[in-house]
């Protein structure tokens, strides 16, 4: 599993990421995906160190009566594998475009 | 470590179910990130509560859509908890639960034997149910082939395994069945299998039809026989697999060769596979007769096998047969008057088989459950107690953070340890055992060919078996313990809601255990108590000292000759040093077969509505001494008695008490045959003392004797019975010499004592005794020792009560008392429980009892005493302990 390529679930919560949508709850929103999904996804990726996390800042927390959030954001390797992800499938997508034709 | 909470929470209950949920699932998670774990979600829980209470409150919808999300964080719990046993293994328990056990060698060896014991049970006896009944026959799709039965009442006789059948009537069904197709039916007989080393006597089957065919198997070697050839009865043969191994040393180039069958040759065709066929035949041969041949309806000689035809139901074909079997009946009546009532009925073959000894097969196998389910309630009792005194490691493991999945796992580890131990070990016990019990198989079991070992199917049944064992008795203390984690055990000598329950279960457990045991040992003293009876039966004959051996003559070379032979074998045989009597005869009790239609003289015909019958037997003199069977009046056959003398017969007590009751038949005229009218009468000149003829468990049927120098049927198979002076077997050796300086190519087979012919006929049933015998005995014993470990327990907790009572001048004796009445009580639910399951469950065993019934009083009592006894002298050891309790130590 370690070298494995990343899952489609898994990808699409690196894309959500990446487009700035860092919270675990707020990616259920964007991407669809049930909850569990999401928190399996995001501690897979963790674990390959695709993604990192850290607490919110705590006067924002406070200022909402609430306890602090953790957020996600992808690392240098997080970006290049969604990247390269990106590329395989653009490259797939014209592939079966080709095959429409 | 944990955030404050910041301000009032939100008031939805939809959040508070959520927030309550994920609280449950951070139990899973592994310890060193459940901290973190739960932040993450309550953030994001509170998060999205106070965005929709800022938006004006939380809608039903929105709240359910949380409480769902708060789902998911069980299955990224579980998912964590799976990394991290991944990451750590189950491996690690299974060496923690490795080092505990080693650390008390005595709880493990106990449970280890308990449990070697219990599955080797019921290993052993699912061996020996899965080749007898459940998988005996290797045919292809065995469900379709069906065997017939057909019954004459008008003969009162009993029905027999497979009932022959008329030529005829075969022919018939065979033509006109539309249910009913690939027919098989074959006539068993003896033949000699000669130009090999020691020339065979070989159960023979002769067919009609393709038996490879109709039983769905292929032949090892080789091919069946064709129809040309059983139509024109070509002289060719096919061997069983062992006789082709032990004599023909496998060798395939000898399939297409010349073997010699009674004296002449026929070509070897085909081989069968591994495992017999058909009822332990060892060789084939197209049938005897020819398909024309029109053998009278008083001679029945098929058995009779066929498959459904495909679409056809076993109701449908049962329903054909009986209309037919009407027919058959008006046409039979016109050639033989007991055709009246026949009826032909179909059950499927292996229930045939299985009925023959399936009774005992099931209830030793439900015994052997029991058993093993009575060992697993004793485990199960001791892990119990062992969770309560492991409560305070369990409690602070879990303060220490240990998830209860963790706990439980970990205390499971143990418990699947002890199980494949004691699986492995149980494998050996049964192999053991099946051992044993295949070396004391009477050689004359009609086994059929079947063999009994540890196959994948027993191993299969033994995991299976271990598993659900570990489970039964691991899985209620492991959960108990893990409850036990709870943080008011940290405190010493804590009681907690979890340890009592645990002392109740163990006392049901108990209770159970008893009341199981109670059934096993009532079952097993009334089979007991049948076999006592039956040992008390006199058998008729005398069976010290007697030696039994059946010779066969090849019909070829001695058609004509017989008599002046047996009379010189008889002349060796009687010279031989330490015989004292000798005989032969065509069969002996306690298993006669042949029987004959009756005639008497001045008696009028159907007087008693039924056909009058009697067993017959064709015999020297000499076998009723050799026997030990008396002569009661008359005379038995002597010198004057000879071909060209009025034949003469001799009777049996039962013979004359059926049909000559209060009368003198001596003198008397009778005929004896198929068909009595067509034979000549034969004068009774003599009445022996009864034997038990048809089993040791039934009354003695009238027989008849003729003498084999007598023209009737001349025998070429006889049963040679020499009476010795000291061990029958020593003469051995010198009637084979005698025997085959007569005649070197003389095949001599079922060397028996009469005392071993015996034993065989209560062979099921001493097994199913003794063995039922051995399980009551071990569940007694477990059952025994639950009781103790309970009330060993009872008293340790209750060790400062007694104390005190102790101190206060309470009498010890009534202290034991108090304590035994305490077990009484465990012991008394369980009696009655016992007692009710036992009258229930008994009447299962009454085919198997004799002269006994299902609920015998004496035999309840009997066992009710025996369990009152050993389960209070199992409490009596703890109880006297808390007679002597120090009142200064316990109070300290």
């Amino acid at each position: 599993m370690r070298n494995s390529k990343v899952g489609e679930a898994a990808l699409l919560v690196l894309a959500a990421v990446a487009r700035g949508c860092p919270f675990g709850f707020d990616i259920m929103d964007e991407t669809g995906l049930k909850s569990g999904t999401v928190y399996r996804a995001l501690s897979r990726l963790e674990e390959r160190k695709l993604l990192e996390s850290s607490w919110e800042d705590a006067e924002e927390a406070l200022r909402e009566k609430r306890p602090r959030r953790c957020y996600y954001r992808l690392t240098e390797q997080g970006r290049r594998e969604l990247s390269s992800a990106r590329a395989r499938l653009l490259d797939f997508a014209e592939k079966l475009a080709d095959e429409r034709r | 470590m944990r955030d404050a909470e910041p301000g009032a929470r939100p008031k939805s209950p939809f959040f508070r179910l959520s927030v309550w949920l994920v609280e449950r699932a951070s139990h899973l998670v592994p310890w060193d990130s459940r901290e973190d774990w739960r932040r993450v979600w309550l953030g994001e829980l509170w998060h999205r509560a106070r965005k929709l209470e800022s938006e004006g409150g939380l809608p039903a919808a929105q709240g359910v859509d949380l409480v769902r999300r708060s789902l998911g964080a069980f299955s990224h719990a579980l998912f964590l908890a799976s990394a991290e046993w991944r990451l750590r293994g189950f491996g690690r328990d299974l060496v923690h639960g490795l080092r505990s056990l080693r650390s008390r060698p005595g709880f493990a060896l106990v449970t280890l034997l308990t449990l070697a014991l219990g599955i080797g049970a019921n290993t052993f006896l699912y061996s020996l149910a899965e080749s007898v009944l459940l998988h005996p026959f290797p045919y292809r799709d065995i469900d379709s082939l069906v065997a017939f039965e057909s019954s004459f009442p008008k003969l009162s006789s009993e029905k027999e395994f497979i009932e022959s059948m008329a030529i005829a009537d075969f022919r018939a069904i065979e033509r006109e069945s539309r249910t009913l197709n690939s027919f098989l039916a074959f006539d068993l007989g003896n033949r000699d299998l000669g130009g090999i080393a020691e020339p065979q006597r070989l159960l023979t089957a002769a067919f009609w039809g393709d038996a490879f065919e109709t039983l769905g198997m292929a032949p090892a070697l080789g091919r069946g026989f064709t129809p040309e050839e059983m139509e024109r009865g070509e002289p060719v043969a096919i061997l069983s697999h062992r006789v082709f191994q032990q004599h023909f040393g496998s060798d395939p180039a000898l399939v297409g060769r010349t073997i010699l069958v009674n004296g002449a040759p026929r070509t070897l065709v085909g081989v069968m596979p591994p495992r017999l066929l058909l009822l332990d035949a060892d060789l084939w041969l197209p049938m005897w007769y020819s398909r024309e041949e029109e053998l009278p309806r008083s001679r029945r000689v098929l058995t009779v096998l066929a498959r459904l035809r495909d679409g056809a139901s076993l109701e449908d074909a049962k329903s054909e047969m009986e209309v037919l079997a009407r027919r058959l009946e008006r046409e039979g009546m016109k050639e033989a008057p007991e055709y009246e009532g026949f009826r032909l009925s179909l059950s499927p073959f292996l229930q045939v088989w299985s009925s023959l000894v399936g009774p005992a097969a099931w209830i030793l196998m439900a015994a052997a459950a029991l058993a093993l389910a009575i060992a697993c309630g004793n485990i199960a009792g001791l892990l119990l107690a062992r969770g309560r005194s492991r409560r305070h490691e369990m409690a602070v493991r879990t303060a220490l953070g240990a998830p209860r999945i963790r706990l439980v796992g970990h205390l499971l580890a143990e418990s699947i340890l002890l199980a494949a131990g004691g699986g492995a070990l149980a494998l050996l016990v049964a192999s053991v055992a099946i051992e044993a019990t295949m070396k004391r198989l009477p050689a004359s079991l009609p086994l059929m060919g079947i063999e009994v070992g540890l196959d994948s199917r027993a191993l299969a049944f033994t995991f299976a078996v271990s598993s659900i064992s570990a489970l039964v008795f691991g899985l209620a203390p492991a959960i108990q313990s893990a409850r036990a984690g709870e943080p008011s055990n940290l405190a010493p000598e804590g009681r907690s809601f979890g340890s009592r329950a645990a002392v109740r279960t163990r006392r049901l457990f108990v209770s159970a255990q008893i009341a199981a045991s109670l059934v096993l040992v009532a079952g097993a003293a009334l089979m007991l108590k049948s076999l006592e009876r039956l040992a008390a039966v006199d058998p008729g004959v005398n069976p010290e000292n007697v030696l039994t051996l059946r010779v066969t003559l090849p019909w070829e070379r001695y058609q004509g000759k017989l008599v002046p032979l047996y009379q010189e074998w008889l002349d060796a045989v009687a010279k031989i040093p330490g015989v004292r009597a000798s005989g032969l005869t065509t069969q002996f009790p306690p298993m006669v077969f042949v029987r004959s239609r009756l005639a008497i003289e001045h008696r009028p015909p159907g007087a008693e509505g039924d056909l009058l019958a009697t067993y017959e037997t064709a015999a020297s003199a000499g076998v009723f001494e050799a026997l030990g069977m008396r002569l009661v009046r008359g005379r038995l056959f002597g010198e004057g008695d000879t071909v060209r003398t009025p034949p003469v017969v001799v009777v049996n007590q039962a013979l004359a008490a059926r049909f000559f009751p209060d009368q003198d038949l001596v003198g008397r005229r009778v005929r004896v045959g198929d068909d009595p009218s067509e034979s000549p009468w034969v004068t009774i000149v003599g009445v022996v003392s009864d034997a038990r003829n048809r089993g040791l468990d039934r009354d003695p049927s009238p027989e008849l004797w003729t003498s084999y120098r007598q023209p009737g049927q001349w025998n070429n198979q006889m049963h040679l019975v020499v009476r010795t002076e000291g061990d029958p077997r020593s003469v051995l050796p010198s009637v084979r010499e005698r025997l085959r300086a007569l005649d070197p190519h003389l095949s001599i087979y079922s060397v028996q004592t009469l005392a071993e012919r015996l034993d065989t006929v209560v062979f099921t049933r001493r097994f199913a005794s003794l063995a039922l015998a051995a399980l009551a005995s071990m569940s007694l014993l477990l059952a025994a020792m639950g009781l103790y470990g309970v009330i060993a327990f009872l008293v340790g907790e209750r060790r400062r009560e007694l104390g005190l009572r102790i101190a206060l001048g309470a009498d010890s004796r009534r202290l034991m008392g108090h304590v035994l009445g305490e077990a009484l009580k465990l012991v008394g639910a369980g009696v009655v429980l016992g007692l009710a399951g036992a009258f229930a469950l008994t009447r299962f065993l009454s085919g198997m009892l004799f002269q006994v019934a299902p609920h015998d009083p004496a035999a309840m009592a009997a066992t009710v005493v025996v369990i009152v006894v050993v389960a209070l002298a199992a409490a009596l050891v703890p109880a006297r302990r808390a007679a002597r309790v120090d009142p200064v130590a316990s109070l300290r």
